[in-house]
């Protein structure tokens, strides 16, 4: 396989300068290029330029004082939360009240959802303390 | 806690762990603000990206699925949705930067020179070579998880770098002849 300088040049774009980390199809006939052709010669150096300036870059400085302002805004949204909550309750008299109805409310909504009992049953456990009341289980005890 | 992983102190957070947050924040802000600062090119506006991008971590932190996705490429993708939400319509409209992370003395050597030039080129390439460069060159990514960050595909990521590689090469090389 043979290449072009163009297609040298592309692949250079592509994959940067280590020749090693090129597609193996490709890595000989770079290779060859390289020593046979001043241009790709020049090419190869600008690349490896490139990739030490880029390997060179100075470790990014996070502005002083962010982690501790990122932490109390968080902080801060939280306790909004809970602030705007307790501000909404005690705003208007008749909240309290409100919030003090939501278990009658609850209650009646359940008791309203849940299914009717079953009248089978119901009778069953009719006979049942029937029953339990002619054998005396019932009787009140301070007559005898 | 410091030694926890990413993934554990993940689930503390989606129990409201405060604490677990805090030690996620102190690993991942220098990563996400060296992004934020090189997609918005401003100190200002790299410090407010990266504050929102840590409480949309913390608010939405139950969105998170341990082992489909590092916790990196996630954070990352939230700032780059955050910033494509917030920050591009006024992309056009802010200033370059020029302070950035260029030392202010006058460079020293032949290679700081070169390395100045590489990051004046790497702040004014398009937006989202900018963005392939930062993640894949500087960052570390693959190109693959670039594509995850990016919303767009790892063939479409590496033509971004080859381009911007170009663009950054032939910076160096007229450089060079002008010296």
């Amino acid at each position: 396989m043979n290449l072009s300088l163009h297609e040298f040049s592309t692949l250079l774009d592509r994959h940067g300068s280590n020749l090693d980390a090129w597609p193996a199809s490709a890595r000989e006939a770079a290779r060859r290029l390289v020593e046979t052709d001043a241009r790709a010669r020049r090419e190869l150096d600008a690349a490896r330029e490139l990739d030490a300036a880029l390997a060179a870059f100075p470790a990014h400085v996070v502005t002083p004082g962010l982690v501790t302002r990122i932490n109390a805004t968080r902080n801060a949204g939280n306790a909004s939360i809970l602030d705007s909550f307790l501000q909404w309750l005690t705003s208007n008299v008749w909240r309290p009240a409100l919030l003090g109805l939501a278990p009658l409310v609850l209650g009646t909504a359940l008791g309203t959802l849940t299914p009717a009992a079953d009248t089978d049953n119901a009778w069953v456990a009719l006979d049942a303390s029937a029953l339990l009341l002619d054998n005396g289980y019932w009787s009140d005890d301070s007559d005898e | 806690m410091d030694a926890l992983p990413d993934d554990v102190l993940m689930a503390r957070v989606q129990t409201g762990d405060g604490t677990a947050f805090e030690h996620l924040l102190e690993r991942h802000l220098p990563a996400i603000h060296a992004y934020a600062y090189r997609l918005t090119r401003s100190h200002t506006d790299a410090d407010d990206l990266a504050q929102e991008t840590f409480l949309r971590l913390w608010q939405k932190a139950s969105s998170y699925r341990p082992g489909t996705v590092r916790l990196t490429t996630w954070l990352h993708r939230v700032a780059h949705n955050t910033f494509v939400d917030t920050w591009r319509k006024r992309e056009d409209t802010l200033p370059l930067d020029d302070e950035g992370d260029m030392p202010a003395t006058p460079a020293e050597s032949r290679d700081d020179a070169r390395m100045q030039a590489v990051q004046r080129g790497l702040m004014q390439l398009p937006l989202n070579q900018r963005t392939a460069v930062s993640l894949c060159l500087l960052g570390r990514f693959s190109a693959e998880e670039a594509g995850q960050i990016m919303g767009m595909s790892t063939d479409a990521v590496e033509s971004l770098i080859a381009r911007a590689r170009r663009t950054l090469r032939t910076l160096l090389a007229d450089g060079r002849e002008h010296t």
